[in-house]
């Protein structure tokens, strides 16, 4: 199973780009889509049982997409108000609920977060390449082992 | 010369927060004061909207109790079309306010509040939170999470989603509630009941280690006011509201929660953006009054359900009169959630939760509507002054964490000249002050209709203003 949180709202320009991000990344059986403004304690239970969950938020200070694998923390000094970060998050699931899964941080460029349901076309554009890398990075991590290391030596042929 | 102490944001509560403790030139601390420091207007944005679009505009001051504002907003637009309910979406507007108790609660105490008393004070910072929590503790940590993921899942079920549901509309609610949903809330309520039987075992026990906290962080009289049934019952959407003073005598009773603006009033101090409320009859600041759980707890006479008329009935031993030590906000926290899975239980097994019928459809009859209920921090008011064409003139909230800022500051300060001892901040004095402020859950982005993280900072100053220390988190 693959879970995508797409963090932000839509009311508030590009923090909405997660979730337009979201809305692009085709829906599969394996594929668990979830809209959130914030994130909370509970989700770490849903999260437990995923092969992988992405986490898409946008970030002003991004300067691409980027897609990154998640450090946990746990008893960082900060003590947790009623949202939490998706580091706190997965480190709750991991000592609460044994989550084992891979978890990933896909952060995408956003520039405005005026009122308003419009996104830049700097953040659409960013949200299509996240979608992207997101789904090919799902169904990647949903081939079996030959498949994955026959898709490895095919890129690193192309590359090559 | 005098000094002060700052503490700049308060961690663990929702929004932005500076505590300032004041040294006279003794050394002694000689005031306190907790300031709001953010402020958003969000009164002032709903001017000209129709009324009918507030309930999904109010759910947006908050992501934590979303619920209230939507029910107090709703019901001011019942108010201003003239209509009564239909049954079932009283019940839906019942249920969903139980639920949302249920989870507000559940992320206070046992994420943002019970690592200070289950883990101690004195534990290194570093511990002292969630995963101190889940480490001390496993099955209890899972319990709360569960707990709020319950509340969560009713709200999901009869909104249509966990956080800003479209669902609440004056009139009523905009869909009814199906078999398999109403099922699903039902097999939550067992495992759910057992969790806070055990967590009220635990808190029970714990209190007893933290005697000096009990007896000196926000203990003190004040009036309390809560919303009841005409029984003096327990209750959070439709009642009247009570006042009874320290010594628990009632002071007033049968108010009308829409006649709010002739007994209730807001004053101003320039150094916070949150507003204090007080008792009318009384004045500023001498109508202090709580409100919230351990209010409700304090003006019902019953809770109406049995396991929580049984913990209510030992809770009112643990004060003379009112119980007035501002720490058993936790304890009363816990009994409230023990009545709200009750009361979800007797809901869920009322056949007319069910009826299709959920909206009353007029016109707009009155041009002035007012709708409160219990929210989880206390009794919320909408107060809406429209046009003859719906659009909104003016809008007055009266929220839960500003009627307790009188408190609140009062509790800074008693805590603060109780633990607070020499020119520089330690970190267990330093969790003290924020816990005297954490006993009322405060949300801050509610209070002053703000947006956004707030931390906090402790800051301790001289009479002079001169910065001696100062402490942030968050």
């Amino acid at each position: 199973m693959v879970i995508c949180i797409a963090i932000g709202n839509a009311l508030r320009g590009d923090d909405g780009v997660a979730r337009y991000a979201l809305s692009l990344i085709p829906s599969s059986d394996r594929m668990r889509l979830m809209e959130v403004f914030q994130l909370t304690p509970e989700l770490a239970c849903e999260i437990a049982t995923a092969d992988v969950v992405f986490f898409l938020d946008a970030d002003a200070s991004a300067a691409e997409v980027a897609l990154a694998p998640i450090e946990t923390h746990a008893g960082n000094g900060s003590p947790l108000v009623h949202s939490m970060s998706p580091a706190e998050l997965v480190a709750v699931a991991r000592r609460l609920y044994a989550f084992a899964g891979q978890a990933l941080l896909c952060r995408i460029p956003a520039k405005q977060f005026g009122f308003g349901e419009e996104l830049t076309l700097e953040a659409k554009a960013a949200a299509r390449s996240a979608a992207s890398m997101i789904a090919e990075y799902a169904a990647w991590t949903g081939q079996t082992p030959e498949a994955k290391s026959h898709s490895n030596s095919t890129r690193d042929a192309s590359a090559g | 010369m005098s000094e002060r102490i700052l503490i700049h944001p308060v961690t663990r509560v929702e929004g932005h927060a500076k505590i300032s403790i004041y040294l006279d030139d003794s050394g002694e601390v000689s005031s306190a004061q907790f300031h709001v420091t953010e402020f958003r207007g969000f009164e002032k944005m709903c001017e000209g909207r129709p009324f009918y679009e507030m309930p999904g505009r109010m759910s947006r001051i908050c992501g934590i109790c979303p619920i209230s504002h939507i029910l107090a907003s709703s019901k001011a637009g019942d108010m201003l079309l003239g209509v009564e309910i239909p049954r079932a979406a009283q019940k839906q507007r019942r249920l969903v306010n139980y639920a949302q108790v249920l989870q507000s609660h559940a992320l206070s105490f046992f994420h943002l509040a019970s690592p200070d008393f289950l883990l101690g004070m004195d534990v290194d910072p570093v511990k002292r939170n969630l995963f101190g929590l889940i480490e001390s503790d496993r099955d209890l940590a899972r319990r709360g999470i569960r707990l709020r993921q319950f509340g969560q899942r009713v709200i999901e079920l009869v909104g249509g989603r966990r956080i800003h549901p479209d669902w609440g509309t004056p009139g009523g609610v905009l869909r009814s509630l199906g078999t398999a949903e109403r099922d699903e809330i039902r097999s939550w309520i067992p495992e759910a009941l057992e969790s806070m039987e055990i967590a009220l075992g635990r808190m029970k026990t714990v209190l007893d280690s933290v005697n000096a906290e009990v007896e000196h962080i926000g203990n003190f009289p004040t009036l309390f006011l809560g919303t009841v049934t005409p029984e003096g019952a327990l209750e959070y959407y439709d009642g009247l509201i009570r006042i009874v003073d320290a010594e628990g005598n009632i002071v007033a009773e049968g108010l009308d929660p829409c006649r709010y603006a002739s007994y209730l009033a807001e004053a101003s101090e320039e150094w916070s953006y949150m507003k204090f409320a007080f008792y009318k009859p009384l004045g500023y600041p001498g109508g202090a009054y709580r409100v919230g759980p351990l209010a409700r707890l304090n003006v019902a006479q019953s809770a109406g359900t049995p396991r929580a008329e049984r913990e209510l009935r030992e809770f009112k031993h643990r004060g003379r009169g009112a119980v007035c030590q501002s720490f058993h906000y936790h304890l009363a926290r816990l009994i409230e959630m023990l009545h709200a899975i009750e009361r979800i239980d007797e809901l869920t097994d009322d056949p007319e939760l069910l009826r299709e019928h959920v909206r009353a459809k007029a016109g707009q009859n009155r041009n002035h509507g007012v709708g409160s209920c219990e929210a989880p921090r206390g009794v919320l008011f909408h107060d809406y002054e429209v046009d003859d064409d719906g659009l909104i003139r003016k809008v007055n909230l009266l929220i839960a964490t500003g009627q307790n800022n009188l408190a609140m500051n009062r509790a800074v300060e008693q805590t603060a000249r109780h633990f607070v001892s020499s020119r520089s901040l330690s970190e267990g004095m330093l969790n003290r002050v924020e816990a005297a402020i954490r006993c009322f859950d405060p949300c801050l982005s509610c209070s002053t209709h703000a947006v956004g993280h707030m931390p906090l900072i402790l800051e301790l100053r001289d009479s002079a203003g001169h910065l001696l220390d100062q402490v942030q988190r968050g």
